[in-house]
């Protein structure tokens, strides 16, 4: 104890450090959630690897968190875990007696499947993956047939011949879903050219604006992004330099951009909501649930703001095409991951 | 003065009146501190107050939980006080958890590829750690006592080293082949460290912890080797011209030390994480510095401070789920925990100062 | 100022009482010197007139004004300046920057450097004294740090000047010099107080002369009625006993140095070509100023620094059973937040419960309980921290802990230096009975009494060579 001033810097510095580097990525939950811990009720929580409040991927699972609750009068929770802390949280819900945890994304898989292990008595679900349990099943988001359509749309409105797609990180579900934007893209016009930039970082906003005026600076005049919380990064570059844009996950059409042409939406509701039916009846099955457009779980929204400045042939044929998947007849393809 | 000494001597072994004394005063003032806080952030105090214990305590989960915390605590706090007591100021707590959990991983998949498993594995992995930690250790060690390298300052960039080959092995030779996830292959569930109950995050790891404490305390108190640590910590000058090799003392404190936080790696990542992502490190060798000081730099009343900490974690994820506060407000009441430790250390000093003026 | 009157001051902490109405007149133009030992109560009679402490009651009145107490920046507007034991420099700043320091009127008052350099230069001549007033503090020889802090706590319009045992750290010639400037101050219509517990010092210097023994005033006495002998009666309480016990000489082999050569820290030649021989039952003693190989050598016999050339063998062995007590226990002897039995363990490799692999406690604790008493340590127990010990008692620890091995050979460096008497004879005792038992005994003093005491031969360092021996007791009788 030879000097209270360096022992004091010292902890001053330690502390501060811990909660620079703690407190952001669980912080409060803004939307709040009512307390539960009386048992007995129907307990459902949902894990996101980023706050709800991003107008995207986490928030339509927020939203159909809520709607799990209105619909089937549950007691909901949620919270932010990513990393190391997912394995925690699994099972500290399981702890505590939730009936289904939701883990909104691929990173939950393999952990849940660890997790599920020692609580038979939890039912688990993740937005993608592929490794299931008797009491582990994972949503397969069909969000490439969205993707497929804004490809379609963006190369019969294209002048320059040139589209870009923008994504975070190089993960399979986000390769899969610009894989079948290229597909759509060349159905429409097999001269169109399409870029492909990654950021490597899903929270990055500078680094997606930088990618996205890269791709326009080569002339691309639509782009589609899947960079998560980053996407205004997107939308700030398309509006600089007059580019159209299309929304993704959620429906992006009114960012205050003022760009987004469309949007492929995941809409979780009636894929949260019979999940958490089944897990209610005990019919909860521990299997990979394709969820589409058949079923109202994805949807391709064009922006009516826009309408007098889209074809009506543009409209038509991508309505054909919208019709064609819901009835099977045409099959987008997908990666399997 | 002499009769009251002798009257505590009587009731109690000083040692005793001495825990409870300060428990006893840590537990009233941190419940004071605790209220205001809680009061500052709009918090409803009592119903705050019950989540945070219930989450901590409440039911085996609970205890578990805390448990599962404070272990990286209470070995990461034992290796601060070993340094710390030979005057070797070591912050690179984080960074030797960091190198000890990582070469505890890379020892794994050798492991497998001999088909070695179960508790010889888990030895292995756990010895490893500890070599590894003590190896990060043991650099910052040897700067100090051959260059004259202030440990402070070696220790706090070693650990930005530990972070950044971190990130490249995880992301890189590390990886695990299937996910693409910058993480290191899962250990499989049978070399998991023993949990009495799957359920609860129990595991061997705390009685491990608790075993090295009680061992670090005899080292420390009951053994040469130990008493000459203190003494070059104490004063290099009088171990000097005692003919004590204060050099060497203080890089086998360093190794001790960085051994231990290397050690509370390995464990966290046999027995609660099963591999090592981009997070890892969660900090746990920097929030051992408060246990340390909390503890008085005294080995057995780590064991303690190191359960406070960590129920402190255990129940702020109760705070955070049902209030609306976040576990910031955990962060916070510690850091006032901490701050108030301090000022009544320095407070303690001024008032002996004040007394050395007679004569 | 004429006069100032102390009255009645009283001062307990806890339960200790180190003033005790304790009432005193310090008159303009004397140098009045407050003796006492160890714990008698100067420091705290000081303190309470510069206004570092207050008193529980009693006043301080000055040619009729009351002082305020327990305000040290008031009292020192009013002219209560105080030059502390312990020089308060910073190290890093140049002399010039410390007196700055000293005479910062106001916070955020704009300073001239080069004015403030060249008031301390006239103050440094006035007072026929030099200084390097751009050399960093710690670079100054420790006799110019000790001007250079009283410069710096002097103002010009200083009237009591205060110096608390200012002699401590000096050597014989630098001490004398700075008594001379007592007088200096005193010629000049100021009061003087010094504190000391030297009799010498204080024989050769003061005009007024009063003794406190445990918080109370025994008594105030005139120089002319003054010796050393009533003093010290006054001091002690009961007439000091200076018995030298006869040493016998043993003549067998002991220390032997031949043509050693030695570097310091900055790697300069700190000690050349030094031969000396040292007998079993023998005391040699090294005077001389401080800075001029002592620690050097004493480091080189001790054989915690490595020598450059030459040979130091002791009865042909390289390794005596050795002693070593240093001066400065709080810097060298003692690890001060570790306990009493602790520090007696520091170096003990085995015996008395001292096992390789472990300690037994039971055995240590009532062997260091024995030596603490045999060595007539004031301590509640051993379990006590060595910090909560008076400096006396320290090197009381210190002394036992060395001595209770046995030695061959003994190396004490300023063993006593900042002790009272009571303490300070009974470290030179303990030597003189180590010798006595067979010790070879190597004591680096720049005390000159303490050598005529106890050393049996004198020799001087003089820029780390060595002198023939000297008269000793001739050079202190005159």
């Amino acid at each position: 104890m030879k000097s209270p001033f360096l022992i004091g810097s010292i902890a001053a510095l330690v502390l501060l450090s811990g909660c620079l580097s703690n407190s952001s990525p669980s912080a409060a939950n803004p939307k709040g959630s009512s307390s539960s811990k009386q048992s007995g009720s129907f307990k459902v929580a949902l894990l996101t690897l980023g706050p709800v409040d991003d107008a995207g991927w986490n928030a339509l699972a927020y939203n159909g968190l809520q709607a799990v609750k209105t619909k089937l009068d549950a007691q909901v929770n949620n919270q932010v875990a990513s990393g190391t802390q997912i394995k925690d949280a699994l099972r500290s819900y399981a702890q505590q007696g939730y009936n289904l945890v939701i883990g909104h994304g691929y990173e939950y898989n393999a952990p849940a499947f660890d997790v599920a292990k020692n609580f038979p008595k939890t039912d688990f679900v993740t937005s993608s993956g592929s490794q299931t349990a008797p009491n582990l099943a994972t949503f397969r988001f069909y969000l490439e047939q969205g993707f497929y359509l804004a490809g379609m749309m963006a190369a019969e409105m294209s002048k320059t011949g040139v589209i870009a797609q923008v994504g975070g990180d190089k993960v399979p579900p986000i390769a899969s879903t610009f894989d079948a934007f290229e597909a759509g893209a060349k159905a429409a016009n097999p001269k169109i050219k399409v870029l492909t930039v990654y950021t490597g970082n899903g929270n990055d906003v500078a680094a997606a604006k930088r990618a996205t005026e890269s791709v326009i600076a080569q002339h691309a005049d639509f782009v589609i992004h899947q960079a998560d919380n980053a996407a205004q990064g997107v939308f700030d570059a398309c509006k600089e330099h007059h580019v159209f844009a299309f929304g993704a996950n959620a429906n992006q059409n009114d960012n205050q951009s003022g760009v987004v042409i469309a949007s492929a939406v995941i809409n979780a509701d009636p894929a949260f909501v019979a999940v958490a039916q089944d897990v209610k009846d005990g019919t909860f099955k521990g299997s990979v649930r394709l969820v589409g457009m058949d079923t109202g779980a994805i949807e391709f929204d064009i922006n009516p703001k826009f309408q007098a400045q889209i074809p009506a042939k543009v409209v038509a044929s991508i309505q054909a095409a919208e019709a064609a998947i819901k009835s099977g007849k045409l099959v987008v393809p997908k990666l399997n991951f | 003065m002499i009769s009251e000494h002798n009257k505590a001597k009587a009731l109690l072994p000083s040692w005793a009146s001495q825990l409870l004394l300060r428990s006893g005063l840590y537990i009233l003032g941190f419940g004071l501190l605790l209220a205001l806080t809680l009061a500052t952030f709009h918090l409803p105090v009592f119903s705050s107050a019950e989540l945070l214990f219930h989450g901590a305590f409440g039911d085996q989960f609970g205890i578990g939980r805390t448990a599962s915390k404070a272990t990286p605590l209470l070995l990461c706090g034992l290796g601060v006080i070993v340094a710390w007591k030979a005057g070797m100021f070591n912050i690179g707590g984080e960074g030797q958890f960091v190198s000890g959990g990582l070469l505890g991983a890379a020892v794994y998949p050798v492991l497998q590829s001999h088909h070695i498993s179960g508790s010889i594995a888990i030895v292995c992995i756990l010895v490893a750690s500890a070599v590894g930690g003590a190896i990060w250790a043991g650099i910052a060690g040897f700067l100090k006592v051959r260059r004259g390298v202030d440990v402070v300052i070696s220790t706090i960039l070693l650990n930005f080293i530990a972070f950044q080959i971190m990130k490249w092995l995880v992301s890189g030779p590390m990886m695990e082949k299937s996910g693409g996830l910058p993480e290191t292959p899962q250990i499989t569930s049978k070399d998991i460290l023993w949990h009495p109950n799957p359920q609860t995050d129990f595991h061997l790891g705390i009685a491990i912890a608790i075993l090295v404490a009680l061992v670090i305390w005899w080292i420390q108190y009951r053994t040469r080797f130990g008493l000459e640590m203190r003494v070059v910590g104490d004063n290099p000058t009088a171990a000097r011209s005692n003919r004590l090799s204060s050099g060497r003392r203080q890089i086998e404190a360093m190794l001790i030390s960085g051994a231990l936080c290397g050690l509370a790696g390995g464990i966290e990542y046999s027995a609660m994480a099963g591999q090592i992502g981009l997070d890892f490190n969660q900090n746990w060798g920097f929030l051992a510095i408060p246990v340390a000081l909390a503890a008085g730099l005294q080995p057995l009343y780590a064991i303690p401070s190191a359960i406070f900490f960590g129920s402190l974690f255990a129940g702020s994820v109760n705070l955070s789920r049902y209030t609306q506060s976040g576990d910031s407000v955990i962060y916070i009441i510690q850091a006032i925990v901490v701050l108030g430790l301090v000022a009544g250390q320095t407070w303690k000093m001024k008032s002996r100062r004040t007394g050395e003026v007679i004569g | 100022m004429k006069s100032l009157d102390v009255r009645s001051i009283s001062k307990a902490f806890g339960a200790t009482q180190a003033l005790q109405n304790v009432s005193l007149t310090f008159k303009g133009g004397e140098v009045h010197a407050v003796l006492g030992e160890n714990g008698a109560g100067k420091s705290t009679l000081v303190s309470v007139i510069a206004g570092f402490l207050k008193p529980d009651s009693g006043s301080i009145v000055s040619d009729g004004e009351e002082l305020p107490l327990g305000q040290p920046h008031l009292t020192r507007q009013m002219g209560v300046a105080m030059v502390h034991q312990h020089f308060t420099l910073a190290p890093s700043l140049s002399a010039a920057e410390n007196y700055t320091l000293g005479h910062l009127t106001k916070l955020g008052c704009l300073v001239n450097p080069r004015k403030k350099e060249a008031e301390l230069k006239s103050r440094a001549t006035e007072m026929n004294w030099s200084i390097s007033a751009r050399e960093k503090a710690s670079a100054l020889p420790v006799g110019m740090q000790q001007r250079l802090e009283i410069l710096k706590n002097i103002g010009s319009n200083s009237e009591v000047l205060i110096f608390d045992e200012p002699t401590a750290v000096l050597t014989q010639d630098e001490s004398a010099e700075l008594l001379q400037s007592l007088r200096h101050f005193s010629a000049s219509g100021k009061v003087v107080i010094l504190i000391a517990h030297k009799l010498s010092e204080v024989l050769s210097v003061a005009d007024q002369i009063s003794v406190l023994r445990k918080g109370v005033l025994i008594g105030s006495v005139n120089r002319s009625e003054a010796t050393s002998e009533n003093l010290a009666e006054m001091m002690l309480g009961e007439p000091p006993r200076f018995d030298k016990v006869q040493t016998e000489l043993n003549l067998s082999e002991g220390l032997r140095l031949d043509s050693v050569s030695v570097l310091g820290d900055a790697k300069n030649r700190a000690i050349t070509n030094l031969s000396l021989e040292i007998r079993r039952g023998e005391i040699v003693g090294i005077g001389g100023v401080d800075g001029n190989g002592q620690y050097e050598l004493s480091e080189a016999v001790t054989g915690v620094r490595k020598i450059k050339s030459g040979q130091i063998r002791f009865a042909g062995k390289i390794n005596p059973v050795l002693a070593y007590i240093p001066g400065d226990r709080r810097a060298e002897g003692l690890a001060l937040s570790l306990t009493l039995w602790e520090n007696l363990l520091i170096g003990k490799k085995r015996g008395d419960g001292v096992h390789d692999g472990y300690l037994n406690l039971k055995v240590i604790r009532s062997w260091a309980r024995n030596l603490l008493t045999k060595f007539q340590v004031k301590a509640l127990g051993e379990r006590d921290l060595a910090s909560s010990l008076s400096g006396g008692n320290q090197q009381k620890v210190v002394v036992a802990r060395e001595l209770d091995r046995n030695p061959e050979l003994i190396v004490a460096l300023n063993p006593t230096r900042g002790l009272d008497i009571k303490a300070s004879e009974f470290v030179r005792s303990s030597l003189l009975k180590a010798s006595n038992d067979g010790a070879a005994v190597l004591l680096i003093s720049t005390d000159l009494d303490e050598l005529a005491e106890v050393a049996d031969r004198v020799h001087f360092l003089q820029g780390g060579r060595l002198s023939e021996p000297s008269d000793i007791k001739a050079m202190v009788s005159q």
